[in-house]
């Protein structure tokens, strides 16, 4: 068993995480998909998040049942407490693309990416999703869901 | 003393008053051991009750720290010296000595942590095992072993912040572990690991982020509010006020002074423990309805004197900045459970904003602590 998306069988710490709506379910399927091909075919992606403090690869989070994704009732694009993700409104309005990015951006806080630093958020370009350049410049490519004026 | 501290009635030095000196001279092999009370004359004197909110005494240029009890107060006996080594603790964490007789004293210091058993352990894993040390600097000029202290001499300590392997100078560790609880600083003698001068008890904040609203709080002499650009943000930790605050950069013609009373408000919103997250919740916000906070403090220490805070209203969250042996460093507080009182806070430093007069509503409601939450 792997991380869990919280379809209704999951009742979070806090009421602003949600169950997934039903129209956002199959790209948060899809995400988890992608973020385990990352994790099978970019070695510097699981090689990044051992680097982060806690000691685990993007793998071992991948593959941990206690991780849950619930939605995010907030005015904020994600949060993590503990084991549980919140993934709101923004991203999944924004495309699929963008909820694997914040997916990836909060695994990397498990992972021990701490605030106020830009380390969740570049766990992004060691998965591919943004470039070595926008990481390099801080100049962001609206192309890739890599955002470096990301703080948290 | 500064206006916040004023607010709050007498400020909360604990005097270092507690203490064994033992002495051999000569080579024989006598002890003097002496035990002295502690000061009678001041309110928060004595080993109990410990201090729940920062203790925050510090002055702009440095005041006379105190001589013992007995030397002040007109009740002691006349007879009793002064103690040779008086510890001042400000903020947890913030130590000043000072000498009432020369003195030898090792470098190599003692942050011991109290065990619910009354017992007291040093810890052996600060800076990488190098442990606290008397310094005024972080700077690299090796530590010689030991410092001589003239009488009358007094030193600032570079501050212990709270953690295991990043402690007093050394860099920030993935493996830094926060010690909350009862503590106090122990030195001794030169070349004689007998002869200790303990320090009062003192209360470490329950997490980093705590104690950094605590160094925010301490000793405020005065402020200015801003607005801040949500675009602005810079990722060189170089860019500093007056043209960024917490990083981010400050709109032109924004800053107003903040009042005497407001400071006094924010310095009790920033201790006010269950206004706060106590729990670790990592927000990814958009930056919306910032507002910076520049903190001009009183304290002993240049690298102390400036906090920065940047505000995210939208998002009840804080950036807070401070300065201790390390250089400048940043935590996050998340203020959910007071967003109210933040927002009437800067309603009245800010009463033109149209922008921030619109909110009204706290974004969320987290609970202080997990055990609140009523589902």
């Amino acid at each position: 068993m792997g991380i869990q998306l919280n379809f209704g069988d999951h009742v979070a710490p806090f009421k602003e995480l949600t169950p997934i709506p039903s129209e956002y379910r199959a790209d948060a399927q899809w995400a988890r998909a992608q973020a385990k091909a990352i994790a099978n075919t970019k070695p510097g992606a699981n090689a990044y998040f051992r680097s982060l403090g806690a000691g685990r690869t993007l793998s071992s989070l991948l593959n941990d049942g206690r991780i849950w994704v619930s939605y995010l009732t907030l005015p904020a694009q994600g949060q993590r407490w503990k084991n549980e993700i919140g993934i709101s409104y923004y991203p999944f309005s924004r495309g699929r693309i963008k909820v694997l990015g914040l997916l990836i951006h909060e695994l990397a806080h498990i992972a021990g990416a701490t605030e106020f630093t830009t380390k969740a958020e570049d766990a992004l370009v060691h998965c591919g999703l943004g470039t070595l350049q926008e990481l390099q410049t801080g100049i962001n490519d609206p192309s890739t869901p890599y955002d470096p004026g990301i703080l948290g | 003393m500064g206006v916040a501290e004023r607010g709050r009635g007498q400020a909360m030095t604990w005097n270092t008053v507690w203490f064994r000196h033992l002495r051999a001279s000569f080579g024989t092999a006598f002890l003097v051991v002496a035990c002295h009370e502690p000061n009678k004359n001041h309110p928060d004197a004595g080993p109990t009750p410990l201090p729940v909110a920062p203790v925050a005494k510090s002055s702009a240029a440095p005041q006379p720290l105190p001589f013992s009890p007995s030397a002040q107060s007109p009740a002691a006996p006349p007879a009793q010296p002064p103690p040779p080594l008086v510890i001042t603790n400000r903020v947890p964490g913030q130590f000043d000595i000072r000498a009432n007789v020369p003195l030898e004293l090792s470098t190599q210091a003692k942050i011991e942590a109290q065990a619910p058993n009354g017992r007291w352990t040093a810890y052996s894993d600060l800076d990488g095992g190098r442990g606290y040390s008397l310094r005024e600097t972080c700077s690299a000029t090796p530590m010689p072993k030991c410092r001589k202290l003239a009488a009358g001499e007094q030193l600032s300590l570079a501050a212990w912040t709270g953690s295991s392997c990043s402690a007093q100078c050394a860099a920030e560790c993935p493996v830094d572990r926060f010690h909350a609880g009862i503590h106090r600083l122990v030195l001794h003698a030169c070349g004689g690991p007998s002869v200790r001068y303990e320090g009062l008890p003192f209360e470490m904040a329950a997490s980093e982020r705590e104690l950094w609203r605590w160094r925010a709080s301490a000793g405020i002499r005065r402020g200015q509010v801003f607005r801040l650009d949500p675009h602005g943000l810079s990722r060189n930790k170089a860019d500093g006020p007056p043209e960024y605050i917490a990083r981010f950069r400050v709109l032109k013609d924004s800053a107003r002074p903040l009042a005497p009373e407001l400071l006094v408000a924010l310095a009790e919103w920033l201790r006010f423990r269950n206004g706060f997250l106590q729990y670790e919740m990592i927000k990814d916000c958009f930056q919306e309805h910032l507002v910076g906070v520049l903190l001009e403090l009183e304290t002993p220490r240049p690298e102390e004197r400036t906090v920065e805070i940047a505000l995210n209203l939208s998002c009840a969250s804080a950036f807070i900045i401070t300065g201790d042996g390390r250089g400048r460093n940043a935590r996050v507080s998340h203020f959910d459970p007071s967003w109210a009182q933040l927002i009437s806070i800067v309603h009245r430093a800010l009463p033109q904003d149209p922008e921030l007069a619109e909110l009204r509503e706290s974004p969320s409601t987290f609970p202080a602590t997990i055990d609140q939450q009523s589902r």
